[in-house]
């Protein structure tokens, strides 16, 4: 229930790699919630699904705003 | 959007990273950031009913990554080609 600022950091350099390739989402994510942060798995890939929902929608659109 | 090509997306993605990597990334890579929304929407029913979803990770995770995909999509889409094709090759090296 605490929110870990290092997360966050982690989770911003994943975001900005995924926002600019479109690829690694859960392949970069996942991986660096077990290894680096030693989040139990299963917490890990539910917890990367739910925030996958929120950015990936994003980035998104905001690709379809620059589409010429 | 070429809606026969977000359809091909969905079902093979992977060939795309290397198309990336070979040279053509621009008109594609927007593609498989919207592509599995849906595909991740309906994970992500399935993980808030039956997973293990702890708040303090998801909206860490949330937290960074929302502000991060929007620096990294604006750059991308903006960006020349040639400094985001090293970008693209260092994260299929790194996933794959």
């Amino acid at each position: 229930m605490t929110i870990d600022p290092y997360i966050i950091l982690g989770a911003a350099i994943v975001g900005f790699l995924v926002g600019m390739t479109g690829a690694g989402g859960g392949a970069l994510m996942t991986p660096m919630l077990i290894l680096l942060f030693g989040i139990k798995p299963s917490t890990a890939i539910s917890s990367d699904l739910v925030a996958a929902v929120l950015m990936r929608p994003l980035g998104a659109g905001v690709h379809l705003r620059q589409a010429p | 959007m070429n809606l026969r090509l977000v359809r091909w997306l969905v079902l093979g993605s992977v060939p795309l990273a290397f198309l990336g990597a070979a040279g053509l990334p621009r008109c594609l890579s927007a593609q498989p950031d919207g592509a599995p929304v849906p595909l991740a929407g309906a994970a992500a029913l399935g993980a808030l009913a039956f997973g293990h979803v702890q708040f303090g990770v998801t909206a860490s995770l949330a937290i960074g990554s929302v502000p991060g995909v929007f620096v990294g999509s604006l750059l991308s889409s903006t960006a020349p080609d040639r400094y985001v094709r090293p970008v693209i090759t260092f994260v299929v090296a790194a996933s794959g």
